[in-house]
């Protein structure tokens, strides 16, 4: 019971658009990490559709099944397949009772009464839990780095945000964010790689490896031989296919793309060096660095910026709106410019320590060189040598910060008088969980 | 939990002698040698041959060190936490042995900030209407217009709330007259308020009093002009700072100079004509900012801004200390002591265990001794709060004013004996009138222990 730790068998559901991560409190990583996406194939005796959820509920070809994704902007935007997604997890992952374990849950700073007051409901009515408790996913990243007063970075899927956080309270009137985030860096991969160019005469075919069904061994940038199955390209709905499209993108950027630690150039990014990928087709390719490290330009380069304007928006939550406001698509500035304009923003008395806490977390941070240019284009943009990065080492700290941080707090011994329980939700109504859980 | 606490729980779900018993070895039976084949030979190819195996098959494990420790048996039970106001059971592991009290409801505590009942606020401020004067909001200009209660009581919960952390509270100021207002303006009122109220309810004779409303002492136009300060401080470009510090060297070079001069004169002065200059010693900046500090410490009209975390004054000397700094109130750490964020001009934050105050170093090893008689480790307080840490300084200061007036009885009695020895043998009157000398010398010393006492008991009410 070293570090003020006292277990309770709490139970921690991050949801984030990209995937739903859900383990057990005191432990550094989830049990389960699956998309946030689920498919649905409509029955026709019962004219009913069945969900199918996680990593072998997406990932299979199934005729006809659509996919979706429930989340927006971090917010829960659609409900059918929540209970699908819990039911997954609790019974068919953690194999739990629910009854028997307190459950906390991560929401993102923006979002709005009526959702965290719909899940908890959810939770207490239908999982019959004794306890929840509700904490701002930010907070939880700075929790996850040790800090209490920090300047949140995180670069998620849909959207980038900067959140001062200070004793663990996150200042809401300050958070900025835009919608430029991984899924972003994957369009613009996507358009890299089937773009041709000089070396590459034709636009590569990002076919998924559920759809091959033979494919012959070729040499370096040959043009791939390979047979799809008719059948499934027949059935397979658009929706899913064009995911698993994307799942090859965000493969070919885990493992080849990243940051250019420096302002871009293509004899300075292509003194990176090149790397070998090898794509579903059979086609092998050697990218430049110049072509590796360009599409992660949209983070820090308005030029780079200016070109993906043109890709239109992601959707935005419209029946629960968050709160707060987002920087539209058209005004989105470059990470270093968004960190200093929220630090501008914030009380004198604060700005320094913040300024010497900047946490970054999130998909994007586990780019290559991301930290390096940001810290770069900040110092230069700033001119201010005080910026301290604390930036987790551990890869998948950075990944899973906020169920880090939502694992170490709800195993803390003095959290536990903080949980809202069934009892007081009967008593109070679900006005409490605004009271308990600033 | 620790790994040492999970091996114990899992080490008692295994029943006591059930450690599995190595199996024996079974010995190769020896073979004859087949006719025909020379021992030698036979030894090398036939089933006697020495394998690696034999070698290899037995190893020596260490020997498991003997703990001592007894079997703890642990249990997955059901617990209260007395912080809580309803029914909530959680269940965690736990030592058999150990029952009673929650451990972690002690640190529970409530920061205890200043409330009042509507009697109170309208004793102070009378009755004032609910509703604002629309007129009045257009007229001036929005943070100066007055408060209501409603907005007071907002900002009273809101300071309950967070616990003073005005960052946060204007952070999420939603007061129900819809006013924004500067952050200086919300604390002005919340100490403004507060002061009258303890004004107010803490008798006349309390003799605290004085000192506790000058806690709640908050002069708005200071903090306004502080944070002006600090924010052209901040603002400053990277080759003005640069500049500063370069000039910052400069001084200390010549003071140096100045003061190596001062010496040579005077070792020069006292060889040559073998008398003290009387010029004095040139007055070097150090002395300066030292009593300018003391000044500042003792005059109770000095800016108190409570609340505003960074303008507490500290113990350690403030090395660079620019001219306009004691008027905006700002306070450099010693870098020595804090060394994040120091450089930017702006105190960062520090542990509060690193404010633990030491005792004096004429007195420190008896007072180390006298806590250890206590059994009070200042090197290990538990939690190192605001109220623990006044109490071990106030402890520690008694602790040195008890040793320093042991000291002077100790000469007193000493001066006694000898006096004593001194007058045996010596005519009557000669002793009376010794005595009464005597008698004058230690009320003498009486009155500068008091005064002693009374010198701590001043600093005391300083930190
Ligand atoms: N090692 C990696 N290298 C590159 N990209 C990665 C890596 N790991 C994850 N990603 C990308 O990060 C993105 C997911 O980021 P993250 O987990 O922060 O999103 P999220 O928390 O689910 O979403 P949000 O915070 O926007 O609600 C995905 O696009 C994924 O492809
Ligand atoms: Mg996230």
């Amino acid at each position: 019971m070293a570090y003020g730790g006292d277990e309770v068998n709490a139970i921690v559901l991050d949801m984030g658009t990209y995937s739903t991560r859900i383990g057990y409190a005191g432990e550094d990583l989830p049990k389960v990490n699956m998309p946030a996406t689920y498919g649905s194939v409509l029955d026709p005796d019962t004219g009913l559709f069945k969900h199918y959820v996680g990593d072998e509920g997406v990932n299979i070809y199934r005729p006809k099944m659509r996919l979706s994704n429930p989340m927006r902007e971090g917010m829960i935007y659609e409900w059918n397949a929540v209970e699908d997604v819990l039911n997954y997890a609790f019974h068919s992952q953690l194999r739990c009772n629910t009854a028997d374990h307190p459950i906390l849950f991560t929401e993102p700073p923006w979002n709005n009464k009526w959702n965290r007051e719909h899940l908890a409901e959810i939770l207490f009515e239908k999982y019959q839990i004794p306890a929840t408790f509700v904490v701002n996913n930010a907070v939880c990243s700075a929790f996850s780095a040790g800090k209490g007063t920090a300047l949140v970075v995180d670069v998620g899927q849909d959207i980038s945000s900067v959140t001062p956080v200070v004793d663990g309270y996150a200042l809401t009137k300050s958070i900025q964010r835009q919608p430029i985030g991984m899924s972003l860096l994957t369009n613009t991969a996507y358009m890299t790689l089937t773009t041709p160019t000089l070396e590459r005469v034709d636009a590569i075919e990002l076919h998924s490896h559920q759809l091959i069904s033979s494919k012959k061994p070729m040499g370096y940038n040959a043009k791939p031989i390979y047979t799809l199955r008719q059948d499934r390209l027949l059935n397979a709905d658009q929706s899913w296919r064009n995911q698993m499209s994307r799942r090859v993108v965000e493969d070919w950027i885990e493992v080849c793309s990243g940051a250019l630690e420096t302002t871009f150039t293509v004899e300075e990014a292509d003194k990176k060096g090149t790397k070998f990928y090898e794509f579903p087709t059979g086609y092998q390719a050697i990218f430049k660095g110049s072509e590796r490290l360009h599409p992660a330009e949209i983070f820090f380069n308005s030029s780079a910026l200016n070109r993906i304007r043109s890709y239109g928006p992601p959707p935005i939550a419209e029946n629960h709106p968050s709160q707060g406001r987002m920087i539209p698509l058209q005004e989105a500035l470059p990470l270093q410019n968004l960190i200093a304009h929220a630090l501008d923003l914030q009380d004198i008395d604060v700005r320094s320590s913040l300024m010497q806490n900047v946490v970054l977390v999130g998909g994007g941070s586990m780019l290559p060189g991301f930290q390096e240019r940001l810290l770069f284009e900040v110092s230069n943009l700033t001119r201010n040598k005080n910026y301290k990065f604390h930036i987790p080492t551990v890869p998948w700290e950075r990944r899973f910060s906020s169920f880090l941080g939502g694992s170490i707090l709800a195993s803390l011994g003095t959290f536990h008088q903080l949980w809202v329980s069934r009892e007081e939700w009967n008593e109070f109504g679900p006005d409490i969980l605004a009271q308990r859980c600033k | 939990m620790t790994s040492a606490d999970v091996r114990e729980i899992v080490s008692s779900l295994v029943p006591p002698g059930s450690t599995p018993v190595p199996r024996k070895a079974v010995a190769p039976s020896a073979t004859r040698k087949p006719e025909g084949i020379s021992r030698e030979l036979y030894n090398l190819i036939g089933n006697a041959a020495p394998t690696l195996v034999a070698q290899v098959s037995r190893p020596k494990f260490k020997a498991r060190p003997d703990l001592g420790r007894a079997r703890v048996k642990w249990e997955f039970r059901e617990f209260d936490n007395p912080a809580r106001k309803d029914h909530l059971k959680l269940h965690h592991w736990q030592r058999a042995t150990d029952t009673g009290n929650y451990r972690f409801a002690r640190y529970n505590i409530d920061s205890a900030p200043i409330s009042y009942i509507d009697e109170e606020y309208e004793a102070v401020y009378g009755t004032i209407p609910a509703e604002i004067d629309i007129s009045l909001l257009a007229s001036t200009s929005k943070e100066d217009t007055p408060w209501t209660k409603e907005d007071t009581d907002y900002l009273f919960r809101l300071v309950r709330e967070y616990d003073q952390r005005f960052i946060v509270i204007i952070d999420r100021w939603a007061p129900p007259s819809g006013i924004d207002r500067p952050i200086e303006e919300l604390k002005s009122r919340y100490y403004g308020v507060a002061r009258s109220i303890l004004e107010r309810r803490l008798p006349e004779d309390d003799p605290n009093k004085a000192q506790t409303l000058a806690g709640f002492n908050f002069d708005k136009q200071q903090e306004r002009k502080r944070r002006d300060y600090v924010v052209a401080l901040f603002n400053r470009e990277p080759e003005a700072i640069e500049e500063e510090e370069a000039l910052y060297i400069e001084v200390k070079r010549l003071e140096q100079n100045e003061r190596r001069f001062t010496k040579d004169r005077e070792d020069l002065l006292r060889m040559l004509a073998g008398v003290e200059s009387g010029l004095g010693t040139l007055k070097v900046g150090d002395e300066d900012t030292k009593k300018k500090k003391k000044n500042g410490e003792t005059s109770a009209d000095s800016p108190a801004t409570p609340g505003g975390g960074s303008t507490k004054k500290s113990k350690a000397e403030a090395k660079y200390v620019p001219a306009d700094d004691p008027t905006n109130c700002i306070v450099r750490y010693d870098p020595a002591t804090v060394s994040v964020g120091s450089k930017s001009g702006v105190p960062s934050i520090f542990m509060r265990s690193s404010r633990i105050p030491v005792p004096k170093p004429s007195v420190a090893t008896h007072v180390t001794q006298l806590l250890a008689e206590l059994q009070i480790s200042p090197n290990t307080l538990v939690m190192p709060t605001k109220v623990n840490v006044e109490k071990l300084e106030s402890l520690l200061n008694t602790a040195g004013i008890l040793i320093e007036m042991k000291r002077s009885v100790d000469r007193l009695d000493q001066e006694i004996r000898v006096l004593k020895a001194r007058h045996k043998g010596e005519n009557v009157e000669e002793v009376e009138m010794e005595h009464g000398e005597d008698k004058g010398k230690a009320v003498a010393s009486r009155k500068r222990s008091m005064s002693i006492i009374s010198n701590a008991a001043n600093k005391r009410q300083r930190v």
